[in-house]
């Protein structure tokens, strides 16, 4: 086991190397350059001093040459130092990430908390009006755009019935309240985005959940666990929940990058300043050792998710043992 | 007696109509019995055993008519809690594939468990169970699942599993049909030894005649969703009645003659959708007559408890004298 998971980290290592390069190539080769913003726009700056500035972010050496430097920081995990502000890639990210995990982990816990038990019931009453019922709304959630519903919301919600607020995580007196009321006061802030966000998202754990227990139903042991005389309770949630589940810690592994990542869209659109904002921004402003930093996190986190889903299966299905000699 | 079905009828649905695919069975198994249940496959016999103690999923079917009386009561009027203390109680199933018969996240501790009575201390009765099947290896092995057994332990395991809460009538459900045939003779002798040692009525489905000529002491053939013939087995292996037996006996390909050969039954089963008038077997047959695609015949008595549903009377001359026919 332990064997294994060296020889996994081995290989994760050479293949985010990969992904490095090609990420690294994709942004630099990309139309737009940093110093657009400030020197292309402006007539006032002359030839040289536009050169000055590209001598100054490193942009005029050949691109084999940027990367390797790239690289020789990030193994120092030095992610560089933002063109924008010039503050260190690593400190804009720390700050914000707080925030979007924890949107998008309460998200992901509240469709797993709707989506398994939905996807259960409806196997269950398969073809039912119930299960239609259900996979029109889950449907609804995956084909209706975020921004839309997210404008939707903050109007009636937020604008005509005033009950929560619209944009931000916190209120413009923050600084002035008690720890109690700062909390009541982000959570408020939060419900939104977090609802948008796990509408989305509960299509696809449901129908998945809804599958795989109607496959586990049609399974031998199910018939044999009915034969032994077993109530139907302990049919359905003891022998066959358990198996259903099993795939979906593969989808949780994979689902781990989007922790960090955040979305783009609804970010925007509520005004968060998480990652998905940050990405957005430095796209935007060409800044490319931010871009780098929140892609290869991105990059890192996917495959620790892979690995982490490959580790918990072995934990959870007593079939799958992990082979050190692989 | 101790099971008493007549007249069992069983629907499954299908897109535009039900297909009935039991279409009125009689079996009868007193105590201590083993009754073969024999046929092609898709004739409905393991459908006729999943249906006593009305194990057909309702998506897919129902029983339409019949009574299954077992000791003394109907089943099929029973409510679904009474149904539960039947069923894995005092009859138990074991079926074909033991692989996909077990659950494969839960211990075979933990599913020998479910089938305990309450009354047992868990520990001293599994390991009570696990001696009695042959499966002594694994009685200090609480954490054993069913993948780390080879297929004949693992239906040792769904052996022990029916017989664990003592039950009066086991199902065996082709429970040999999967395995190799020196571990089929191992699970057979262990069938018959718990036969024995508990005095089970045990209904034996299968498709292979000489493992039920081996071990039943009555034998039922099954065509096309109807029993054709029916008697004690020496009666039926020594002097068949019905055509469809003749040429199941037929086809047991034999020592002697290595190089002929199968004497197998032309053509193939009916589908339950298409079956053709009167007699089922009607268009294999090699002994048919005009009359027999009129009416489908009942089942009436040959001799000595034999019954078989052909309006015929097929005489050992008939038989060696009317060829095989090859009529693929």
């Amino acid at each position: 086991m332990g064997k294994y998971i060296l020889k996994r980290i081995i290989g994760l290592v050479v293949l985010l190397l990969g992904i490095t390069i090609i990420t690294f190539s994709v942004i630099h080769i990309a139309p737009g350059k940093p110093t657009d913003l400030e020197a292309q726009f402006n007539p006032k700056v002359s030839m040289e001093a536009r050169e000055r500035i590209s001598h100054l972010y490193g942009l005029d050496k050949p691109l084999h040459i940027q990367y390797i430097e790239w690289l020789k920081r990030f193994a120092r995990f030095d992610f560089g130092i933002s063109f924008m502000d010039s503050r260190p890639v690593m400190q804009k990210i720390m700050e914000r990430i707080p925030v979007t995990l924890t949107i998008e982990l309460f998200s992901i816990i509240l469709i797993l908390l709707i989506g398994i038990p939905i996807g259960v019931s409806s196997a269950v009453k398969e073809g039912g009006f119930y299960d239609k019922f259900m996979t029109v709304f889950v449907f609804i959630g995956f084909a209706v755009p975020t921004f839309w519903l997210s404008l939707i919301l903050m109007d009636y919600i937020g604008v005509r019935w005033g009950i929560l607020p619209i944009s931000g995580i916190k209120s413009l007196e923050f600084e002035k309240f008690g720890f109690f009321e700062k909390v009541v006061d982000m959570s408020k802030h939060l419900v939104l985005p977090v609802l948008v966000s796990a509408f989305g998202g509960l299509a696809g754990i449901s129908r998945y959940m809804r599958s795989s227990m109607l496959h586990v139903l049609k399974q031998d042991y199910i018939r044999t666990a009915r034969a032994k005389g077993l109530t139907e309770k302990k049919v359905l949630y003891k022998h066959a929940l358990k198996n259903a589940l099993l795939p979906i810690v593969t989808i949780l592994g994979l689902s781990v990058p989007g922790l960090i990542g955040g979305s783009v869209i609804f970010e925007s659109i509520f005004s968060i300043p998480g990652m998905g904002r940050l990405f957005y921004e430095s796209v935007m402003a060409r800044d490319y050792p931010v871009i780098m930093g929140v892609l290869v996190m991105g990059a890192v986190l996917t495959l620790l998710g892979n690995l982490l889903a490959d580790i918990s299966y072995a934990a959870v299905d007593p079939r799958i043992k992990l082979e050190d000699n692989l | 007696m101790l099971l008493h079905i007549k007249n069992l009828k069983i629907n499954y649905k299908s897109d535009n109509r039900p297909v009935e695919v039991v279409r009125g069975i009689d079996l009868d198994i007193d105590k201590g019995e083993c009754v073969g249940l024999i046929g092609e496959s898709g004739c409905g016999k393991t459908t006729a055993g999943l249906g006593i103690t009305k194990l057909i999923p309702e998506r897919k079917g129902n029983i339409s008519a019949g009574e299954i009386l077992f000791e003394g009561r109907d089943v099929l009027k029973l409510t679904s809690e009474e149904l539960r203390c039947i069923r894995g109680k005092k009859i138990s199933y074991v079926f074909q594939e033991p692989f996909s018969s077990l659950n494969p996240v839960f211990t075979i501790y933990e599913q020998m468990r479910e089938s305990l009575e309450e009354k047992d201390n868990p520990d001293s009765r599994i390991a009570e169970i696990l001696k009695s099947v042959g499966l002594e290896k694994i009685i200090d092995r609480k954490n054993i699942y069913p993948h780390e057994l080879s297929g004949g332990m693992q239906q040792r395991a769904m052996i022990g599993m029916a017989i664990a809460p003592r039950p009066n009538l086991l199902v065996l459900d082709e429970p040999t049909t999967a395995l190799d045939v020196t571990v089929q003779r191992q699970i057979l002798d262990l069938i018959m030894e718990l036969k024995n040692k508990m005095s089970l009525a045990i209904l034996f489905i299968s498709h292979d005649l000489r493992i039920v000529f081996n071990i039943a002491d009555k034998v039922a053939i099954m065509y096309a969703g109807k029993i054709i013939e029916c008697g004690p087995k020496e009666k039926i292996v020594s002097s068949p009645a019905h055509p469809y037996t003749i040429g199941l006996i037929d086809s047991i390909p034999s020592l002697k003659h290595r190089k002929k050969l199968f004497n197998a039954i032309g053509g193939r089963a009916p589908l339950f959708s298409e079956l053709p008038e009167g007699c089922k077997f009607y268009p294999r047959c090699r002994f048919r007559i005009d009359k027999c695609s009129e009416k489908e015949p009942e089942l009436k008595d040959v001799s000595g408890g034999q019954a078989s549903r052909c309006i015929r009377t097929i005489s050992a001359e008939l038989r060696s004298a009317t060829p095989i026919k090859w009529n693929y």
